[in-house]
């Protein structure tokens, strides 16, 4: 199935080369100051009033009929270069470098050209989120967050403060494809959820699809969160740092040889633990209890016609005394871009990534006569060659292949009891995902622009001892309520299991309904083979990734949505507006049965349950882009249910993460060169819960008793919070050199107690009593001050 | 895991607040509580009525029922309700050291109550014996201190191998002093050897975490420390773990509530009375020591 596929690329290839030549301008547009290609930068023929824009390297291909013509190059923060180039029927190579804008007044000002992508753009349901911009968000004990900035956009929430992860679009957090340079990261997060695991001094872009997802990513059903790191600065040494409150960064970028290869190598450490450590005693004294990560990427421009880049990701959340665990994701990405002709550029990429945790009760190894540990880890290995053909300005095609390898370890136990020692826990399984896809952007008027394609993936599961599971239904009982028991059926080791093959069909357009303004629509279909065993209100780091097997079915997610986009104000750009509505339907849902246990229980299809979601919204979005206040407001109105056989009598109920207002307002204020601040408030019904309905009192404790049909009976209180930060830009930084800052945060100004979650418990000193409990997990206003510099 | 909780607590500022909520709407159970054994004399069947969660009242007893426990000996046991405690009924033998409960033999209680009348049954497995407690000197750590627990004393640990085959399953009651300890966190059962119910523990000595689960405050000199492990089965195994579950289901990974299981059915299928709570039998090994500083023991894991 998938040659065919493949044949019809090369096919489609060598049909288009063979297309009437035209006169070919290519070339990467790079920022004049580091180096770095400039991801999305446009390229106008003033005389044509067509152009294109650079993909995610920089690179762009203009096919026209030759002739003379003004070129103009812009992109967002940079000053705009026009050149008079001549189109010859050669094809011709022009690499750009353009200026950063040098102070953010004037910054502002050269923006408006480049704002306009929302409203011209074939893309919907999509941010595109500048580090810039996020580093002036008030942040959580100042540290800034990609993942929690994420969260301030219409459409993203979280179930709330310290989970892990974050919900698109009703959405769980395992259905976001979370990329790095490529390579998916499985836990984004560290300290559970506090912060995410992206150095913001590494990370170049951020672009979240929560809808009209190009046909060239699969493989989760809900976004995809793809973040490019530096390539590191190909003319200087660079060194940026921050020192805060929970840790300290440092990052040192330079070339290797100037304008051809460069590195940047990023490092954070937090420092919870030495902080801590005055007022631990006892067991405790040596608690482990940080997290880092380490973020490094070389790349090699060989010639006009090649790159290479080398990237890497190590972080690890480790936590305990002699009982601990510790978590962390890896992820190794090589890439070649390669330009076939002027038109065909190639972007091959081999990655892994790894996710893994450990739990031992004996980190120390002091008594390995009664222990207990237990590791878990899920493995990726991957191969994908990616095409962009520029046909012409107006029309670019995309098509690719990816094999892409699984490995799971879900769980291996040992246990000893004095010194008797037992290892238990899942077998592993492995599976094969091989997709193919085809997409085509093409402009067919002034007024409308299509994007469609069509993917194709195919998974393919193993179970590598050679023994799978049939789920036979069983009459309930007391031990046993899900009605599930398996059977176990031997095959040959590593023979395939079960194979799911998925055409997931993409489609996006454009109309323009009048000046500034547009109307889009999208469909999409995904499809996605992994499933995190997840039975808890935030995700824990210990919940396990599982494949799709016989019993599992891949997730499916088909979505519509509706969108007006317009641009208003002087320059027609000042404001970006937009309005979406979407409805999204899920496949194959997973939820746990009572008394499910997924933790190292070969058993554990029993205990899974299946069904459908869906999920339904509108979300209102206004973006100020210049003058000294910008920022935006944005409104989600939504709902997010699903419908399990065997749960809640048979009924749909709200998800966990169901939030059905969602008002964020985030404002930026620049004063001087010296001073600006930033502020942002956030307005977000809380999420439902559960309580039981009934208590009895048993052996002098209060039982609680719930009834089915009674999830999500109640809701956490709305949860309001407003944050405040002021930054003071200094002339020098360390030594006298470069520049630096001081930014002053404070996180929940107003000191509210927002819920986390409503729980209920027996009074602690008389258990036959019942209370509620409202646990917030940050009760109060944090304030902190973090110091950066740069030189 | 708790400690790594209160180390979060003490940087991410958290805080829990008691909030007044209102019980939701629904049908009332009529709850067994009683766990038969095969020790000598008094055995007690506890019969309520449940409540709306946020009522604190008492809880309504069921008077004037028949309560029956027949075994698979074709013995026959008559409960009678005390005089003193209404919704209590007793099995009184005249000698006082004749037992009702014996290794081996299955239980069914019948209980009738108006056009009602439940059944539940509880077979009686064997319990190893507690082959030793042992103790050292310690330093209170953060779980274990509180209003009138010791800074400083002894934490023991209790020895006993799980018996061989696969699925038993243990609770194990510990007292100080003569008083037990009753918190939710206190609710110790165990499935072979280990504290979930996973394979391959069967026939172990009881792990580490059993053996040292037995300190949630400190003991000092002369505190006497006892023990009454008590043999469960498989089903009531289900019903204290989904119990301790519930009744310690909060913060940031808490679950999603469900249903603690029951064996106390109604066999009247048209009535809207049903059941709750558990009926067991329960085979009780003890063993008790009085904490001696001299008999302190240098390591202990």
């Amino acid at each position: 199935m998938n040659f065919r596929i493949l044949s019809v690329f090369i096919f489609l290839l060598v049909a288009f080369s063979s297309f009437a030549q035209k006169a070919t301008l290519s070339g990467y547009i790079k920022d004049a100051s580091s180096g770095e290609g400039i991801i999305g930068a446009s390229i106008y023929i003033k005389e044509l009033k067509t152009g294109n824009v650079t993909n995610t390297y920089g690179f762009f291909s203009l096919s026209v009929q030759p002739g003379d013509f003004t070129l103009v190059f812009s992109s967002s923060g940079y000053l705009k270069e026009e050149r008079k180039v001549t189109f010859s029927s050669k094809n011709q190579t022009l690499n750009i470098e353009l200026a950063p804008a040098s102070n953010e007044l004037a910054e502002v000002r050269v923006l408006a050209n480049a704002l306009d992508e929302n409203v011209k753009g074939i893309e919907m349901s999509v941010n595109k989120i500048d580090i810039k911009t996020i580093r002036k968000i008030p942040a959580l004990l100042g540290e800034v967050d990609l993942v929690r900035a994420i969260q301030l956009l219409p459409g993203v929430s979280t179930v709330g403060e310290g989970a892990s992860g974050f919900n698109v679009r009703g959405g769980g957090v395992d259905q976001n494809l979370v990329l790095l340079d490529d390579a998916p990261v499985y836990n984004s997060s560290h300290l559970f959820g506090f912060f995410s695991v992206f150095n913001p001094d590494a990370v170049k872009d951020v672009k979240l699809f929560k809808g009209g997802i190009p046909s060239q990513y699969g493989g989760r059903v809900s976004s995809i969160l793809d973040v490019k790191m530096k390539e590191g600065n190909a003319k200087k040494l660079e060194v940026n740092g921050g020192i805060g409150v929970i840790f300290s960064r440092i990052s040192i970028e330079a070339p290797l040889i100037k304008d051809k290869a460069s590195f940047i190598v990023a490092a954070r450490r937090s420092y919870i633990d030495v902080l801590a450590k005055p007022f631990l005693t006892g067991n405790n004294a040596d608690a482990a209890f940080n997290f880092y990560d380490l973020t490094a990427k070389v790349n090699y421009n060989i010639n006009s016609k090649n790159t290479v880049f080398l990237s890497g990701y190590f972080g690890r959340d480790v936590f305990g005394t002699g009982f601990g665990f510790n978590w962390g994701n890896s992820t190794i990405s090589a890439r070649w871009n390669h330009v076939f002709s002027n038109k065909l550029f190639l972007n091959a990429t081999a990655f892994y990534s790894n996710y893994d945790y450990l739990l031992d009760s004996d980190l120390k190894n002091k008594r390995p006569t009664d222990a207990f540990r237990w590791t878990s880890n899920i493995e990726n290995l991957s191969f994908k060659p990616d095409f962009t053909y520029y046909l012409t300005p107006d029309n670019t095609l995309t098509f690719g292949a990816q094999v892409l390898t699984y490995q799971f370890s879900p769980g291996k136990a040992v246990a000893s009891s004095n010194g008797d020692r037992r290892e238990f826990g899942q077998s592993n399984k492995s599976g094969v995902e091989l997709s193919a896809y085809v997409g085509d952007e093409w402009r067919l008027s002034p007024r409308l622009s299509v994007q469609y394609g069509i993917r194709y993936s195919n998974y393919d599961y193993r179970s590598d001892d050679g023994v799978y599971y049939e789920r036979i239904s069983v009459p309930a009982s007391i031990e046993n309520p899900t009605s599930f028991t398996l059977k176990p059926i031997q095959i040959a080791p590593t023979a395939s299991v079960a194979n799911y093959g998925n055409w997931e069909p993409r489609f996006a357009m454009n109309l323009k309904v009048g000046e500034n303004s547009s109307f889009k629509a999208s469909y999409n279909r995904l499809a996605q083979y992994v499933h995190l065993m997840s039975n808890t209100a935030a995700s824990t780091p210990l919940d396990v990734w599982t494949s799709s097997t016989n019993n599992i079915k891949p997730q499916i997610a088909d979505q519509v949505a509706l969108g007006l986009f317009k641009n208003l104000g002087e320059s027609g750009n000042d404001y970006e507006t937009s309005v979406e509505v979407y409805y999204k339907e899920m496949q194959n849902q997973i939820d746990y049965a009572d008394r499910a246990n997924l933790f190292l229980n070969p058993l554990f299809e029993k205990d899974l349950l299946f069904g459908k979601g869906r999920a339904y919204g509108a979300e209102f979005y206004v973006k100020k882009n210049v003058g000294k206040l910008t920022g935006w407001v944005s409104y989600t109105l939504a709902r997010s249910e699903r419908l399990i056989e065997g749960l809640n009598n048979d009924k749909w109920y709200v998800n966990r993460y169901d939030r059905t207002h969602t008002l964020n307002i985030v404002g930026q204020y620049t004063l001087s060169a010296k001073w600006s601040f930033g502020a942002n408030f956030a307005y977000i019904t809380g999420v439902p819960y559960s309580i039981p309905s009934q208590k009895y009192i048993f052996e002098g404790i209060a039982y609680p008793q719930t009834l089915p049909g009674t999830r999500g009976n109640i809701r956490v209180p709305d949860y309001h919070r407003l944050d405040f930060s002021a930054t003071k830009k200094n002339k020098k930084a360390l030594f006298g050199k470069g520049s630096s800052e001081w930014v002053f945060s404070v996180y929940n100004v107003y000191n509210k107690r927002n819920p986390f979650s409503i729980y209920t418990q027996p009074n602690e000193t008389n258990t036959m009593k019942t209370e509620a409990v409202q646990l917030s997990i940050i009760g109060s206003f944090v304030p902190a001050v973090t110091y950066n510099f740069t030189f | 895991m708790r400690y790594l909780i209160l180390l979060l607590s003490l940087f991410l500022f958290s805080c829990e607040d008691i909030v007044t909520l209102e019980s939701p709407q629904s049908d009332r159970f009529l709850v067994v509580e009683s766990t038969l054994t095969n020790l000598p004399g008094t055995q007690k069947i506890t019969l309520t009525r449940s409540q709306d969660f946020f009522d604190n009242g008492p809880a309504q007893a069921i008077r004037a029922a028949e309560v029956i426990v027949k075994d698979d000996s074709a013995n026959e046991y008559r409960f009678v309700e005390s005089t003193q405690t209404p919704g209590l009924y007793v099995w009184a033998p005249a000698d006082s050291t004749r037992r009702l409960g014996q290794v081996g033999r299955t239980y069914q209680l019948t209980v009738k109550t108006g056009s009602d009348t439940f059944i539940a049954s509880a077979k009686m497995n064997p319990v190893p014996p507690i082959d030793s407690i042992a103790y050292k000197k310690a330093t209170a750590n953060p779980g274990q201190t509180g209003e009138g627990k010791p800074k400083e004393g002894f934490e023991a640990r209790f020895f006993g191998n799980d018996l061989k085959g696969e699925g038993n399953c243990y609770r194990l009651k510990f007292y100080k002093n003569g008083k037990l300890f009753n918190a939710t966190s206190d609710l110790l059962v165990f499935y072979d050897s280990a504290l979930q119910k996973v394979s391959g523990t069967d026939g172990l000595m009881f792990n580490l975490p059993i053996r040292r689960a037995i300190n949630p405050e400190l003991y000092v000199a002369n505190d006497k420390l006892k023990l009454e492990l008590y043999s469960i089965s498989l089903d009531q195994f289900s019903f204290y773990s989904q119990a301790r579950l519930e009744l310690n289901n909060a913060g940031l990974f808490a679950r999603p509530a469900a249903n603690i299981p029951t064996n106390f059915v109604n066999t009247n299928k048209n009535s809207n009375l049903q059941g709750s709570g558990w009926f067991g039998a329960s085979a009780v090994s003890t063993l008790e020591t009085v904490i001696d500083p001299t008999k302190a023991r240098k390591d202990l894991p």
